[in-house]
Formats: C-alpha cells, structure tokens, sequence
C-alpha cells in the first residue's frame, strides 16, 4: 500500500478536484436540540443509572439491572425486585430476597451480545439470485425506507393476488409475538408459527392433558423428592432461579433422582443418575405405578376424588412389572421398583420432565405415564410438588379481526394436540412435497434460526430455496439469513420492549424495557410489523386503519392494563425493578376452591364433572361439594383421556386414551447402531449465542460424547477425529469419551455447527440437525430432534 | 418511531457552489505570497475549508453505499485526476482500466455491493469501520483459553474509544443524530466530525474570531492525536488488503495519506502556534 503525503496545496487541489463528487449530510446535530435517551448526552454522569429490565439471553427472561455509563451499558446485575432468577413461589422469593439473585454465564455476557462487531446493522438486500448452503448472497445495503417499501410491495402483490394465506410467518415465541399474530390475522395467513414446536409442546400436550395446563412447574424448595426425566435444569437454566431452587430444596432435605440417558450436569447433582435408553422413560413410569399400585402405595383418596380412569390404568399397568420395563429401558427392575417405592412413600415429592423423553415420536404418550405417576401419589399444586401456575400477564389487546378461512399449510388442525405455534417440520415437508393444499410463497423469519434449529438441515435449506421472496430478521447474518432476499438488522432484548407474564407460580408481571436506543438506528421487530402493517394500509373487521398510528409503548401499555396487573406502561415502569406482584403470592391446591354451580347445571355420576345446561364444565363434585377442579375435560385428573381416545393421529391412528406405551418409530438397527441424542447448557441457548466469545470461551466445541465400552469396541480413543453418519447426513466429528453416558447412546450439545453467523461462531463444532429426519410427533406436533440413530466409526 | 433513513441527504446545493465557488478561488491565487495578515488568514479559511470538503468526501465513502456521482467522478475521469493529483498513480490506472464500456448501473451495484461487503455485512472480508475493534485491548484480561486453546477476541463495539469519541463530540457541542444513529467510533463519524472543526476553523478565521479558530485547530488535533490517527492506519492497511474495488483501495491510499499529512501539518502548526508566530510567515506555505 502506497501512503501519498499530501501537501497544504494538494489538500487545495484535492478539495477543487473532488467538490461535488460526494457530500455526506450531516450526521451530527447541535447539542442543545438533541436529547438523547440513556444519558448519551450527559458525558458528566460518571456513575450512569442502573435501569430495571429483563434479560432475553435465552427465553427464560430473568430480572436484571444494566448499568448505563454514558450511554453505553457497562454492568448488568440481577434484579431482585423480579422473582425471575430467584425463586418460582412467593413464600421462598419473599423469604431470600435480601440474600440476592443469581445469573446465568448467559446474562452475565450479553453485554457483547448488544456490541457484537458481527450483527448486522443495516438492512441488506440480496443481489445473487442463487441461493444455497455456503453461496455468496452478495449483499448490497439498502435504506430503511427501500427495505420496508419493498417488502410492502412483495406483501400487497401477494395479497392483491389473493393469495395472502400463501405467506408463511415464523418467529421466535417469547418476544413480540402478540403483535405478529394480530398482523398476520389482519393480513389474511393463517400460516403464523412460532418456536415452540421446536422446544417443549410435547411437554404442554402431556400435562394439559392429565392437568389441565401445559406449563406447571415444580415446587423444589419444599419438596422431599424430586424425580426427574430427561431434564437439565441445573445447566440448561432456562429460569436463573432454577439452580438454586433445585439445590435448596436438596439442602432441605429432598432426595434427588435423575433419569436421564447421559449423565448431564444436573445428574451429576443428583443423589442417583439412572441411566436409561433414549425414549423409552414412558415404559419405566407405567412400572413403576405398577409398583405403587400392587404395592398400595398410592393415594387413594385423592385418586378417588381427583382423578378419573384409574380403574382403567390400574387395569393396564397390571403387566408392566419392573421385569418387563427392565428389557424395554435398561433400567435393572430393582432399581424401578426402589425408585418407586422411595417416590410413592416421600411426601411431598415432584415429578417432571422436559425434551430428554419429549422430542422422540412416543413423546406424549411416554409422558402421560409419567405426569400420571403425580396424580397417582396426590403430589399436584401442593406445597413440594408440581404447581399449577397463577399466570399474571398481559392480555392481549383486543382487535376485531375477520380470519381467512384458508387452512395452513402444516395441517395442525389435524393434530389431535397441536399447539397454536404451529408444526415446522410438516410446513418444510409441505414445501418441498407439495403436498400441501397449496404452495407457499414468501416467508418472514423473525428472530428464528429456522436452518439450524428444524431438523433435517438440507430440507430447510431446499424448502428455503423454493421460496420466491424470504425475509428474515435477526441480529446476526445466520444460516437462514443466508437464504435470504432481504435481511432486516434485529434488535437486542437491551433495545427492546416486552411485557413478561409467567415463569413464576403466582401472578408477576414485569417489563423489558430498552435500556439503550437500538445502536444502529434499526427499527425493533415490533416497529417493522408496524411500518410494513401501515405501509398495506391492514384494517381490522371494522374498516379502521389498525396500524396507522400505532405506537407499540400503547400496544403493551394495553396488554398490561388488560392482565392481573391492570396498570400502565408508565405505572409498570415506576414500580421497584418496574415488577408488579400479587400480594397474594402462591395459592395452593386450586382445584379446592368451591364454586357455586348455576341454575340447570347437572352431575356426571360417573366422574362428577358438574355442566350447565350447555354442557360447559363449571367445577367438579367431591363429597357434597362443588370444586373449581382441574382445566382437563372431565374437571380431575386424567389417567384416561376420553378426549385423546376420541381422536386419531397425525398418521390416522387411533389413540390409546391411556398412556400406553409404544416404542418409538426409530430404532438403533445394524447399520446405524447407536441411539443420537442432544441436550443444552448454560452457557448457550438454542442455536444463536455461539458468537460470544465470552460464552464460547466456556464451551466452544460440541464433541460427541461415547460411552467408554463403546468406544473401546470401536477403536475410538477420546479426542479422536470421527465420523458420524445417519441415513440423512454424515459429518466429521471429536469423540469425548466418557463414562457418562449410555453404552447405546452418544450424544452432545445442541447449536455448534455455524457455517456463518458470526466469525467467533463460524467453523465449531458438528451441526445436529443435519443427521435428523424432518419430523414430528404425531399428537402434538413436536420436532423430533432426539429420534436419530447414527453408527460412529474413526475418521 | 419513524424510521431511520439512510437515504443520502446532500448538503444544500448552495452551499455545494459556494466551496465550489470558494476552492476555485483558492486554486487560481494560491501562488500569492501576501504576508498581509488578513490575506493569511483568509487563505488559512481557505485550507480549512478544503479540509473540511476533503473530510466529508473521506466520511462519505465509509459512511454510506456509493452514490450515482462516485460512479460518475470515476467514469468522466474527475477522480481518476484526483488520485493523480495526490500521487497515487498506481489507484488511479487501475480506475481508469476499470470504467470503460460499463454501464453506470451496474458498476454502481458492484461498488454498492463492495462497500457492504468490506463495511456493511459481517463475512470473511469484513473490515469493521469502528475504531474500539481496533484500538481497545483484544482481551478482557483472562487468561483463560478456549477449549481449542486459543485466546478469543474479544473486541466489542463502543469500547473505550467509542465512549471518548463521543465524549469529545459532546464537549464540542455535537451529538450523534438520533435517525442516523451509528456507533460514535464509526470511522465516518470521526472524519465527519473533523469536517465539523475544519468548517468551524474556517468560519471563525472569516469572522476574525482568531481565538475560536485556535480552539478548532486545538480540537482537531487533539482528536485525530487520540482518536482518529491511532487506528487509521491498520484500518486503512485493512480496507486495502480486502478491497476488490480500486476505488475503495484508492480510498484507503488516500484516507491514510490525508490524515497523516494533516496531522503532521497540525502539529507544525501547533508549535508555531505555541512559539508565538501565529499568524507569521508560516501560514502560506501551502
């Protein structure tokens, strides 16, 4: 490189040359005029101001304090005004707010995550039309206004054309999403999907249907004992508070059981690891009620009056003696029939499960077994056991909306427990089988790393491809954003407003709220919605413009006011760690309160369900009494589900409405010998924190854990460079070998594997997804990211 | 809120004439050797100003995609003497090959697609234009080592010199507008900011508020000393090893050349000034 040195003459004579080659506005303004927010404009304010929001490192949503230092965030703390990440009942919070709270090596680095040299900042617009897995999208930046405007215009012609219900809208399910589903509703697609499917809806169809409610939560701090399958929650923390609820509820004395196929690290807590076979923890539940049963060791009383189809269960279980879940788990009979024994005679106990026995195509089922063994015990919504929820929230704003009546694409109503986020792994079938009722056209992707996270990695990026028009917005150029025709630069949870409304057992309601201005000058997500929104001019069922002046601060302000809290934005904001609480805080056994059931209403004799006279479940008759119940059909708990029994599966089989137990449809066989599992740590969340360097200092590579037996059969030292294959990907990999896991099972950490995203992800570690078959369970829906067998051999 | 637009604002085309008008004055009278001090200091206003014009050509091809004129400049030669003229011969040949028989609008969307690739999109050939990803520490200090063994960078945007950066436009009266908004370090902030002194410079020299211009020049040393001259190098050294385009090679060449030059030529000033000859001989040695 060559350095002219310019003289005072040259600098004359450059300056004549070049006037009006290119002038650049001014990017500055005079100070008096300009206010900026978060103290940009007090270069005074050495100590800045601590700013209550929440953090959205994973969906968790933990209460922090971030320290903004002259406009920067230079600090973020927890906050213990906000429960989340401390406690999940009010008794503990209240008790142990003063000793503080913990966070996640997440929270503790999203700091980088808000000052990632590698997102992106400006919307970028794809000039190569080919698209695929490593091609250059040649990227040319565009303005705010040519980024909204065409869209808008892909948006109108489509929806000129008739064919609005042909756009598909993905997104990420714990930020924004009320205001998405309004959009697509006043759009005319009935195609709006979120994460979950990919996350836990095996886990909300399990317990709405013995419960009544999809997301209980266990109770740990006064628990005698916790039993759990296949979940991680000292590591995968989801809630920051989890890890010290589930180890002081361990120093209070419970006992604590895992049941999981690799020693994970909260197994490695735990008094006991069982290490049992990759989906068959349905088939260990029903032996142990066997044990419970024969052994009358359960609690007759609250079965008699809480729980429906015991009879039945009782009946169905009479075989699955330890002996018989032994050949099917793995798991010794004695040790089946100890565990049952210990759960069933230590009271208060929880019983739980999460995505170990939740992503395999036997999910729900295998998972009622499990939920049952709560209801069998009497350990629901009381003190030590698993709780039913008091969500606070917000509510959503109203809006009168006329929707398509256009079927979607993922034939979700066919679902006999479909979850309102959709079926991912059916839309890209759909996609590329066209099969469907009709072919999509165009996708939006907020926030959603839909390449890395479906399983069956080569068909996202080959539906993705079939796509005429694919937005996607995110923080980073990922994997899916490479397949973009335009990509809008996201906003960091530190930039952004929400309202939270859950995670805790009594009603909280607490705000995300910006702490600095969106670095970039980018629009947040909500705010595109609005733009594009107001840009097609969408009105609601009574003509008014819907988005015309919308400001999204009204929007929440809305949804808060419409919640338990009913305050507003502002009041939210001004209250300690802006959380409002129930004073009330946790309410046990719900199900008791009596109600008084309306004129007309009628007593099933069998179940004792009370209906009005428009067959409406009002409450539940026990003794002489009528009880709110449970939100199951039947008012009780369910060990038969009438309701499952009447419908059929995806596949048009029948349903057991019993949790009969089923292999799943993928098993190990000679030529891919090993069952592929994956689980989640701490330090990452799904597939999109691998650009931190301060996370991927923790843990930057994924390598496949093997059994040590297994890998000595296989001539596989730890450290050895191997290759992994299934029927649908094969891929180089780094073999951990370790004691720690199943002799039938290798598996690792789930989201390495970037071929772009960021140069700190870029290049670690193995892909997942890409060994997965594209597809769900059959009752609700959940993508099977467990359900892979591979053979592993030296590379 | 509205969006933020990038849509390109050009100064006011009045404004364009008058440096226009004012420059070509400049370049016709600069052999005079007038040792009149207004003469001096109404040449001095003239260096300013053609700073000021330099600073904002520099600050405009990083801040946003080149504009239908940039291809124009280099397709009717102007650049092409521009590079000439400063002696980067080499950049300006490697123009001239560029342009023939190319139509305006693609060679505008290759250099659109060429500045996104070195400052826009993060890929291989990305050059952050930020200055913490260059003078902030790599690490935070630990010592700890990823699994694979190797230190991780650790460089975020508004570091340290984001902060000071924007403190000095804050103590100058200036602050980052709220619909252009941009990291404070931006390297089209800085040299934009520069601009902003070197017209100030140059409205105070025209006004004969003497002291109000050595506050400007002191001010624009003091942040090219401490800001921009620091980095610019590395970042300059960047752009040329990833740029595609001679254009932004050419770019790169000039950006270094300009800022050292100026800050030598600062410096020399300062120590006149210091020496108490402000306003001697000195001032038309342009």
């Amino acid at each position: 490189m060559s350095i002219p040195k310019l003289s005072r003459r040259q600098f004359l004579a450059l300056s004549a040359a070049t006037a009006g080659v290119a002038a650049l506005g001014s990017r500055f303004v005079p100070l008096p005029q300009t206010i900026t927010p978060a103290g940009a404009a007090e270069p005074s304010l050495s100590e800045g101001q601590w700013i209550p929001t929440c953090c959205h490192m994973c969906g968790g949503t933990s209460g922090i304090l971030c320290n903004v230092v002259n406009g920067r965030v230079a600090k973020i703390k927890p906050n213990t005004d906000n429960p989340i990440g401390l406690a999940n009942v009010s008794s503990d919070y209240w008790q142990h707010k003063s000793e503080g709270a913990a966070m996640c090596p997440k929270g503790n680095a999203g700091i980088f995550t808000l000052y990632d040299p590698d997102r992106v900042k400006k919307p970028l617009k794809r000039t190569n039309p080919e698209k695929g897995k490593g091609v250059d999208p040649k990227w040319k930046e565009i303005s705010w206004d040519e980024a909204l405007d065409e869209i808008a215009a892909k948006l109108k012609a489509l929806r000129d054309n008739g064919e609005a219900h042909t756009l598909l809208w993905f997104t990420e399910d714990s930020s924004f999403t009320d205001i998405q589903a309004d959009f697509c509703d006043l759009y005319g697609t009935p195609n709006y999907s979120m994460h979950s499917n990919l996350c836990d809806v095996s886990r909300k169809a399990i317990f709405k249907s013995v419960m009544g409610h999809d997301r209980p939560l266990g109770d740990t701090v006064n628990s005698k004992y916790i039993l759990f399958f296949g979940w991680n929650p000292l590591s995968a923390t989801k809630w920051s508070h989890l890890p010290r609820t589930i180890t002081r509820g361990i120093e209070n004395g419970a006992r604590f059981i895992v049941v999981d196929p690799y020693c994970s690290f909260t197994a490695s807590k735990a008094h006991e690891w069982i290490p049992i076979k990759p989906s068959t923890d349905g088939a260990m539940a029903l032996a142990m009620a066997n044990v419970i049963i024969e052994s009358k060791l359960y609690d007759q009383k609250f079965v008699d009056d809480w729980a429906v189809g015991f009879d039945q269960f009782s009946a169905y279980v009479k075989d699955k003696t330890p002996e018989w879940a032994e050949k099917i788990t793995g798991v010794p009979a004695d040790t089946i029939r100890r565990i049952a024994r210990e759960f069933a005679t230590t009271k208060p106990a929880i019983v739980d499960a999460w995505s170990g026995p939740g992503q395999h195509s036997n999910a729900v089922q295998g998972g009622r077994a499990i939920a049952v063994l709560a209801a069998l015990t009497g350990n629901v919504d009381k003190p030590g056991t698993i709780m039913i929820p008091n969500k606070g929230g917000g509510a959503h704003p109203p809006i009168r909306v006329k929707k398509t009546d256009k079927p979607r694409l993922d034939g979700l109503s066919k679902f006999p427990m479909g979850h309102s986020s959709g079926v991912y792994t059916e839309i890209i079938s759909r996609i590329l089988d066209g099969k469907g009722p009709y072919q999509p056209k165009m996708a939006v992707v907020m926030f959603q790393n839909l390449v890395l996270s479906i399983p069956g990695t080569n068909n996202v990026i080959e539906a993705l491809k079939k796509l005429d028009y694919v937005v996607v917005d995110d923080i980073y150029l990922s994997e899916t954003a490479e397949m973009a025709d335009i990509v809008l630069p996201g906003s960091t949870y530190l930039e952004r407003y929400e309202v939270i409304g859950q995670w805790v057992t009594w009603p909280v309601v607490s705000l995300r709220q910006p702490v600095v201005p969106p670095i970039f000058g980018q629009l947040p997500e909500y705010d595109v919605v609005i733009q594009l929104g107001k840009r097609l001019g969408l009105k609601d069922a009574d003509g008014a413009p819907f988005f015309e002046s919308l400001k999204y601060e009204d929007y929440i302000s809305k949804m808060i006011q419409g919640g338990s809290a009913k305050i507003t934005l502002e009041e939210l904001k001004a209250l300690p760690g802006a959380v409002w609480m129930d004073p009330k805080g946790t309410q046990y056994e719900k199900h008791l309160a009596e109600v008084k059931p309306p004129e007309g209403a009628t007593v099933d004799p069998k179940t004792g369900s009370v209906k009005d006279k428009d067959g409406k479940l009002v409450g539940v008759k026990v003794g002489d009494k009528v009880h709110k119940g449970f939100a199951t059909p039947t008012g009780k708990l369910e060990f038969f589900s009438e309701s499952l029994a009447s419908k059929k599966d995806i596949n048009g089989n029948p349903i057991d409405g019993l949790p009969a137990y089923t292999p799943r449809d993928w098993y190990p066989d000679d030529k891919f010998p090993l069952f592929l599992i994956n689980w989640k740590e701490s330090h990452h969340t799904h597939s999109r924190t691998f650009n931190n360097p301060y996370l991927m200092e923790i843990q930057n590579w994924n390598r496949l854990a093997i059994n040590d037996v297994t890998a000595g059969k296989l001539g596989i030292q730890d450290g050895d460079e191997i290759w992994v294959e299934s029927p649908y990907g094969k891929a180089k990999a780094i073999a951990r070998v370790t004691q720690g896991i199943h002799p039938e099972v290798v598996g690792w950490q789930h989201g390495f594997g970037h071929w772009g995203f960021g140069k700190v992800a870029k290049g670690k570690g193995t892909a997942d997804g890409q060994f997965n078959v594209t597809k769900s369970d059959p009752i609700s829906g959940m993508a099977l990211h467990k359900e892979v067998c591979v053979k592993v051999y030296k590379a | 809120m509205k969006p933020a637009s990038t849509k390109r604002t050009d100064s006011s085309d009045k404004a364009n004439l008058l440096r226009k008008a004012l420059v070509t004055h400049v370049v016709r009278n600069v052999a005079c050797d007038n040792h009149e001090i207004e003469a001096a200091r109404g040449e001095k206003a003239i260096v300013a100003l053609a700073r000021a014009n330099i600073y904002n050509l520099l600050a405009s091809a990083y801040a946003e995609p080149p504009s239908l004129q940039v291809v124009r400049a280099i397709a009717d030669g102007t650049l092409l003497r521009a590079f000439r003229d400063v002696g980067l011969d080499h950049v300006a040949a490697e123009l001239d090959a560029f342009v023939p028989g190319r139509d305006a609008k693609d060679l505008l969307e290759e250099m659109e697609i060429e500045y996104t690739r070195l400052f826009v999109a993060p890929g291989p050939d990305y050059v952050p234009p930020y200055q913490s990803m260059y003078s902030d520490e790599l690490s935070d200090g630990s010592t700890a080592l990823a699994n694979d063994g190797k230190r991780l960078d650790k460089r975020q945007l508004w570091g340290d010199s984001a902060v000071a950066a924007e403190r000095m436009y804050l103590e100058a009266g200036l602050a980052v507008t709220g619909e252009l908004r941009e990291v404070p370090d931006h390297i089209g902030l800085e040299l934009q900011f520069l601009q902003h002194l070197c017209g100030r410079e140059a409205e105070a020299l025209n006004t004969g508020r003497i002291l109000a211009a050595e506050e400007s020049v002191r001010l624009q040393l003091a942040f090219l000393e401490t800001q921009l001259a620091p980095w610019i190098d590395r970042f300059c050294q960047a752009v040329g090893n990833a740029a595609r385009h001679p254009f932004y090679r050419g770019i790169a060449n000039l950006t270094l050349g300009f800022v050292l030059s100026d800050v030598e030529e600062l410096r020399r000033q300062a120590s006149v000034i210091v020496d108490g000859a402000m306003g001697s001989g000195d001032v038309c040695s342009v």
